[in-house]
């Protein structure tokens, strides 16, 4: 029997249970048998210590997984710097999640800074909004409108302008009655047999229950005078022959809480999609566009006539191509189609603008999982309606990423498209 | 949430692999993590030059993932090793006929002691200086744990053959290393 040949196929794990026993049997009187065993092993424990060093490259890897446009499961030899394994939903999307929070959290809170510093206040004669509480408020007390058509009665152009923008922003205001201590001028009033005011009344009277009130308060400012564009009449009327409201229990009326909401909040949202073309000269073939691609949703606050900002989501492709060593010193290149979830603060300008469409331009800033990202675009939007704004546009893109402390960027071109719904 | 995987059998993968794109990348992936290195080892170690064989190696696994994604039955390692063969055949055919010394490709892993390496290139030396097709059978044996039928199948060669082969394989590898050992026991004594 040739035991070498039962060391060999021992040693291989393709020895059968009867030829194990002649060979333990042999290997237990025979040196040299021993001695060649543990040279068998040797060599194929020499085999597998060497197999652990055919581990392939980064770039052999990466090779093949660009290839294909798929994410190469590397421990980031040869991946951009910043950029993660992508696994489960929470780790491929956080980044893009982060952006978009912050763009929208940076949004609102300059939204709110904005709107509580006072910028948005609009001029007096526009009638559109005011402060709330502020004096001019106190005696208005209607909650219906009060006007008559007719406004040739004001004698000043003011007057009329503030009669013609009644109706639009007055059914949007709300009014609490609370009871308050004793406000010495209205209590005077309340003590002289207050009767209060009737609903539909005459512009005139009107005028004159606010030059009344005025006389009698010194520091209430006359209505008309003052930014609302609503009809003035005010708390409770004094002695007007016309009222049909008694004030049976006599009490104190206290000034009104007013909430009021804008008839327009400049908000709009929209989501789009793209097409687009990277300017960089792709080594690879690009795979196909996943089902969830080329998208965005966006926010936008109005903070002037011409003037948007506002916050973008998307789901977009980049080319990125680069080379390095690994760190057996292999040098590897590369090149694969990602696509990543961005971010980005926008700034719309709207060049032209007429009844019917605007031409306008925006610049964004944000970010991807793997660097910067900047863009500029250019388009038209329809005024299809006042809730519903289609446009198109042509963009230009570049994200600015660092791979082994080098910068590299990737341009791209594009179309967008989309829908804007306005609040 | 990300599924494990490496419970998966070979051809739960494949049928993976047939499916949507992203159970095809996942499957893939696995594939990948399960063969890349023995796949690796038999181009490098059949081809001896890094950069042909890195070549191979992803073109292995292109062809491999088309043709499995249409139509596939049966062990993946078999069926890359074949692929790789029929690339490395190719290539050799079109190489020059000879090796540079400066280009005789011994992967090394840094974290081997050193005796440990020196008996590993001594090995892998010796696998050169088999034929060609014992050094195949070898190669598939011990770096791809092949069966020998699955080796007899890609070499179009018996089984009992390809036992054969492996067994002398060895048996010459042995005597290089008893040679060498001597040798170098022999330089030991002369320098002390």
């Amino acid at each position: 029997m040739d035991f070498s040949y039962l060391i060999s196929e021992f040693v291989d794990g393709s020895l059968d249970k009867p030829g194990e026993e002649n060979l333990f049997n042999e290997l237990s009187t025979n040196e040299e048998l021993r001695s060649e065993l543990r040279q068998q092993i040797m060599m194929e424990k020499a085999f597998n210590k060497k197999l652990s060093a055919f581990v392939p490259s980064a770039a052999s890897t990466i090779g093949v997984f660009s290839k294909l446009g798929f994410v190469a499961p590397l421990a980031g030899a040869a991946i951009a710097t910043g950029t993660a394994i992508k696994s489960g939903f929470f780790s491929t999307y956080l980044q893009g999640i982060i952006s978009a929070v912050t763009a929208t959290v940076l949004t609102t809170a300059t939204f709110l800074t904005l709107t509580y510093s006072g910028v948005f206040e609009k001029k007096a004669d526009t009638g559109l909004s005011q402060k709330p509480n502020s004096q001019s408020a106190q005696p208005a007390q209607i909650t219906q409108p009060a006007v008559s058509p007719d406004n040739s009665q004001f004698s000043n152009n003011l007057a009329n302008k503030q009669e013609i923008q009644v109706p639009k922003v007055i059914e949007k205001i709300k009014y609490v009655y609370i009871t308050k201590e004793t406000d010495p001028v209205v209590s005077s009033i309340a003590d002289q047999k207050v009767e209060p005011t009737i609903i539909d009344k005459k512009i005139d009277e009107t005028k004159q229950q606010t030059n009344s009130i005025a006389e009698l308060n010194p520091e209430t400012k006359p209505l008309i005078s003052e930014s609302r564009n609503i009809n003035p009449i005010q708390t409770p009327k004094i002695n007007s022959p016309s009222s049909d409201f008694s004030n049976s229990r006599n009490m104190d009326f206290a000034q009104p809480i007013k909430f009021e909401l804008p008839s327009s909040m400049g908000l709009s949202f929209g989501v789009s999609g793209m097409t687009d073309w990277q300017m960089n000269q792709s080594m690879i073939e690009e795979p196909a566009m996943p089902k969830v691609g080329n998208i965005a949703i966006s926010g936008e606050y109005k903070i002037s006539e011409n003037f948007s900002i506002g916050g973008e989501f998307r789901k977009e492709r980049f080319y990125q191509s680069f080379s390095g060593y690994d760190k057996f010193k292999n040098e590897y290149k590369y090149n694969a189609f990602e696509d990543y979830p961005s971010g980005v603060i926008t700034l719309k300008y709207d060049m032209i603008k007429s009844t019917y469409f605007s031409i306008y331009s925006q610049a964004a800033i944000g970010g991807t999982i793997t660097g910067i990202i900047g863009r500029l675009s250019s388009g038209v939007e329809l005024f299809h309606n006042s809730l519903i704004s289609p446009y198109i546009g042509i963009e230009a893109s570049n994200l600015f990423y660092t791979h082994d402390n080098i910068w590299f960027n990737s341009p791209k071109i594009g179309m967008n498209y989309g829908l804007h719904i306005k609040f | 949430m990300k599924k494990n995987l490496s419970i998966y059998t070979d051809k739960e993968l494949v049928s993976m692999m047939q499916g949507d794109r992203r159970s095809s990348e996942a499957a893939f992936t696995e594939i990948y993590d399960r063969y890349s290195v023995r796949l690796n080892a038999y181009c490098r170690t059949i081809l001896n030059n890094r950069a042909l064989a890195e070549d191979v190696f992803q073109e292995t696994l292109m062809k491999f993932y088309q043709n499995v994604r249409h139509d596939f039955s049966g062990s993946i390692i078999g069926y890359l090793i074949t692929i790789a063969r029929n690339l490395c055949l190719n290539q050799k055919r079109d190489a020059r006929p000879t090796v540079p010394l400066e280009d005789f490709d011994f992967p090394t892993n840094e974290h081997t002691q050193y005796e440990d390496k020196e008996m590993a290139d001594i090995v892998m030396m010796s696998l050169e200086l088999l034929d060609p097709v014992s050094k195949e059978v070898m190669v598939l044996r011990t770096f791809n744990d092949l069966p020998y039928e699955e080796i007899a199948e890609i070499l179009t060669i018996t089984s009992a053959r390809a036992r054969y082969l492996a067994f002398n394989a060895k048996n010459k590898i042995r005597q290089i290393i008893a040679e060498y050992s001597k040798e170098s026991v022999i330089q030991k004594s002369e320098n002390n």
